[in-house]
């Protein structure tokens, strides 16, 4: 066995790697830059059932040491993602995670069926998109709703099926354990922080939405707190998101207990930092495998 | 192809009292590139700010590349302090282009302010094997550097200030010739509501291109934060434009 490679439930990753939905398009746009398919795997950006136009402008915002997004969930919709976009990621030799979202519980459901007749890895349920008014983030806090989706989609689909978390959420653990009772394989911790820009030359909110996602490496030690405490419960494997910039930060969300990471915001200022961190994970992991330190930290105190 | 390159600061110098700057960055090779397009530059190494800026080129000059950019916040407060020999990293190219000019086409360049730029790249291109009839505007006075091309290689070169400072006194768009029929084609860049009016002026949209600018995230088509509500369409200014016709955008106001 490759010294990169790891399990998540039954799928196989060749590195831990990963890019994070809305930041690499649907693979084809970063293909420009290298051949992608040398990453653990990449998730796709949301796809609802409907095209969706997103939110006004301004959508994008800098704060100290990231980014607060409202992009609102633009995309073209099932139908042209399918026409337009399956056939490409099919074709692709690494694992492709499709994230999906909606506004009503239904259309997680009809998504998911729709997408059993093709060929990809794993569902990833957006349910903590702070952007929309309906659905994202409003599903993600409450227990009881993820749980639901959660079932009723691994019943439906063929497919993995993993939840993307909200740190909006007051019970994060209690969270986990519905999607594990409910048949989830892993759990990617987490979706944008939910903050605020003021736009003080106006006086007034940067953002038409007014409250936005935060970013970038400024959330880290946040998100790193909540892995830590997830890998102690023991309940599913952590894929981890939140500010990773370079390999010394891979490093950190493997030790504190993520078996994957996603690599979000540094896509935007780096389109090579998949690349890059994967060039240096074959460096680091020449005589150890990754494995091997998955939660080590959990030991070393 | 999208390059990552290394360039050196050669020259960084302030060209306008509202704060304008011209970059000039040697990128130690020749890289096509063609006027519309433009660069995002990495202001620091460290992670704060967090993201490149966008900036059109003001000029290529083998392997030197312009920028003229106003300082507008932290990114570009850090860009002004660069000095001489400093390295500064870029993506480029990126973007669109202007469409191509045939020989001894009537050419209209209207630019506002730092919208100049990629204007000036445009005149440097085709020099003067095309007729341009140049509309420059700015808030107040800036340094005859930059718009000594326009001087150089326009049939006609008409400036204003809105302080008088230099120039007519007031917005450029009061001394544009009455005839707009007149040009083959007409090429803006500046605030956008002086794109807008421009927009209303003109009869027959398919002569007119904007290079328009939005807040942006990546440069390169994923973060889809420079939407931008077309006619018919929605447009991503990094990918789709920023260079877009009369005929694709929309204004509502």
């Amino acid at each position: 066995m490759d010294n990169l490679e790891v399990k998540v439930g039954s799928l196989v990753f060749k590195n831990p790697i990963l890019l994070a939905s809305g930041t690499c398009g649907y693979g084809k746009e970063l293909m420009e830059f290298y051949d992608i398919n040398i990453l653990g795997g990449i998730v796709t950006k949301s796809i609802t059932l409907k095209s969706r136009e997103g939110n006004p402008n301004p959508r994008i915002w800098e704060s100290y040491g990231g980014i607060l997004n409202s992009i609102g969930l633009e995309n073209k919709g099932l139908e042209k993602f399918i026409a337009e976009e399956i056939p490409y990621l099919e074709k692709l030799n690494t694992n492709v995670v499709i994230s999906i979202a909606g506004e009503k519980q239904e259309e997680f459901y009809e998504l998911a069926k729709e997408l059993n007749n093709y060929n990809f890895s794993a569902l990833e349920l957006n349910l903590s998109c702070p952007n929309v008014d309906n659905g994202g983030m409003l599903f993600g806090v409450d227990k009881e709703t993820v749980k639901e989706i959660t079932k009723k989609v691994v019943k439906i689909s063929d497919k993995p099926v993993w939840v993307k978390l909200t740190p909006q959420a007051s019970n994060i653990s209690e969270i986990v354990k519905g999607i594990k009772k409910a048949g989830g394989e892993a759990v990617v911790v987490f979706n944008t922080y939910l903050g605020l820009a003021i736009d003080w030359k106006n006086r007034r909110p940067v953002f038409k939405r007014v409250f936005a996602g935060y970013s970038g490496p400024a959330i880290k030690p946040l998100v790193l707190r909540h892995v830590w405490e997830l890998y102690e419960e023991n309940l599913l494997p952590i894929v981890g998101c939140g500010g990773i910039v370079n390999f010394c930060d891979v490093l950190e969300y493997l030790l504190a207990g993520a078996t994957l990471v996603q690599i979000g915001s540094a896509n935007l200022r780096d389109p090579w930092i998949g690349k890059k961190l994967v060039e240096e994970a074959r460096e680091y992991f020449k005589y150890e495998r990754v494995n091997e330190i998955i939660g080590l930290a959990h030991k070393n105190y | 192809m999208v390059r990552e390159l290394f360039g050196e600061v050669i020259s960084n110098v302030k060209v306008g009292i509202k704060n304008i700057y011209l970059l000039k960055i040697k990128i130690g090779e020749v890289v096509e590139l063609y006027p519309g397009q433009f660069a995002m530059i990495k202001v620091t190494d460290s992670f704060d700010p967090f993201l490149r800026r966008p900036m059109s080129l003001y000029n290529v000059e083998k392997d030197i590349c312009s920028f003229l950019y106003q300082v507008v916040g932290r990114g570009t407060e850090i860009l002004s302090k660069k000095r001489i020999g400093e390295e500064v990293n870029l993506l480029l190219p990126l973007g669109n282009t202007f469409p191509k000019l045939n020989k001894q086409e009537k050419i209209l360049l209207v630019g506002g302010g730092v919208g100049i730029a990629p204007l000036n790249f445009l005149i440097n291109f085709y020099k003067d094997k095309v007729n341009f009839y140049s509309y420059l505007g700015f808030s107040s006075i800036v340094s005859e550097e930059i718009y000594k091309d326009f001087k150089e290689y326009s049939r006609e070169l008409v400036i204003s200030t809105e302080d008088g400072s230099l120039g007519f006194k007031g917005k450029v768009l009061e001394f544009l010739p009455d005839d707009l029929e007149y040009f083959d084609k007409i090429f803006s860049c500046g605030p956008s509501l002086m794109l807008e009016s421009l927009w209303r002026r003109v009869k027959d949209k398919g002569k007119l291109y904007f290079s328009l600018e939005e807040k942006m995230g990546c440069g390169i088509g994923i973060c889809l934060s420079c939407a931008l509500k077309g006619r018919d369409r929605m447009f991503h200014v990094c990918k789709d434009g920023p260079v877009l016709s009369g005929m694709e955008v929309q204004f509502d106001g």
